[in-house]
């Protein structure tokens, strides 16, 4: 059977999977898939912590309120970087060095 | 209890994949596959989900985030030329300083979680995770946080137009 610990060793993995990529990659488009994945994580340890605590709903709720703000950051995530795209020619980090807009 | 010996089966099957997505995602040179891996975890964990009996989540899962947040990475990436599969060039620390740090920090976290290996309460509610209940409990008990993330909704749309619109003719030149 499925233990709390299945879940968190998961939820870890998967945080530190996206820490990792978010440390080495350059490209700004996976640094922000690479955030998805920590977010991800994180997730799987608030609905697997509420399973193994069913009388409430909170870390559900919490994770539903995540989601959202999970697809607002991506949508703000994308639009910085279609401007850096405008200003630099390209979608890497290591060129938005400076921020004079 | 060959029952519960399944449900582990299917736990550990979609864990390996959703591993498997994010390690395509960190490693893969071409962004396209990186988001291929990134929906790849995303399935994978809402079916973690519904083992977790939060119906509700596993299918705002593949929804919001297959669904849309996928989408938006595709679109971005095919909309800004990538220039093909770029070279790497190295980052601020080599990357075994970095891959070591999180490798040996996560083993560090990890570690005293498998030891601890509780007994699962298996008896959950009927109606829990169910649509139902958690639309009772959104509206009334966590009605603040909800109505919070309507006002954090129309605050990013605002932003983003404002973000993605040309700028004025006067504030160009």
């Amino acid at each position: 059977m499925i233990t709390l610990s299945h879940c968190l060793v998961l939820s870890a993995v998967l945080f530190f999977t996206g820490m990792t990529g978010f440390l080495l990659r350059r490209n700004m488009l996976v640094s922000l898939m690479c955030i998805e994945l920590m977010m991800n994580g994180a997730f799987v340890a608030l609905v697997s912590y509420n399973r193994f605590n069913p009388l409430t709903q909170d870390g559900q709720v919490m994770t539903l309120i995540g989601i959202v703000i999970a697809a607002a950051e991506a949508a703000v995530g994308l639009a910085i970087a279609v401007n850096l795209y405008k200003f630099t020619g390209e979608v890497r980090t290591d060129r938005a060095s400076e921020m004079k807009g | 209890m060959t029952n519960q010996l399944f449900t582990l089966i299917i736990f550990y099957v979609l864990a390996a994949i959703a591993v498997m997505g994010g390690v395509t995602v960190i490693l893969s040179r071409r962004p396209m596959r990186c988001a291929v891996g990134l929906l790849a975890t995303l399935l994978s964990l809402a079916g973690v989900y519904v083992l977790m009996h939060a119906h509700l989540v596993a299918i705002l899962q593949i929804l919001v985030y297959a669904g849309g947040i996928t989408v938006l990475f595709g679109f971005a990436i095919m909309f800004l030329r990538q220039g093909g599969p770029q070279r790497y060039r190295g980052p601020f620390m080599p990357v075994w300083v970095i891959s070591l740090f999180t490798a040996g920090y996560l083993v560090y976290l990890v570690l005293p979680v498998i030891r601890a290996a509780e007994a699962v309460k298996e008896t959950v509610p009927p109606d829990y995770g169910t649509i139902q209940l958690m639309g009772k409990v959104l509206l009334s008990a966590q009605l603040v946080p909800f109505e919070a993330v309507a006002i954090l909704l129309l605050m990013t749309m605002v932003g983003v137009i404002a973000l993605a619109r040309r700028p004025r003719k006067e504030a160009a030149s």
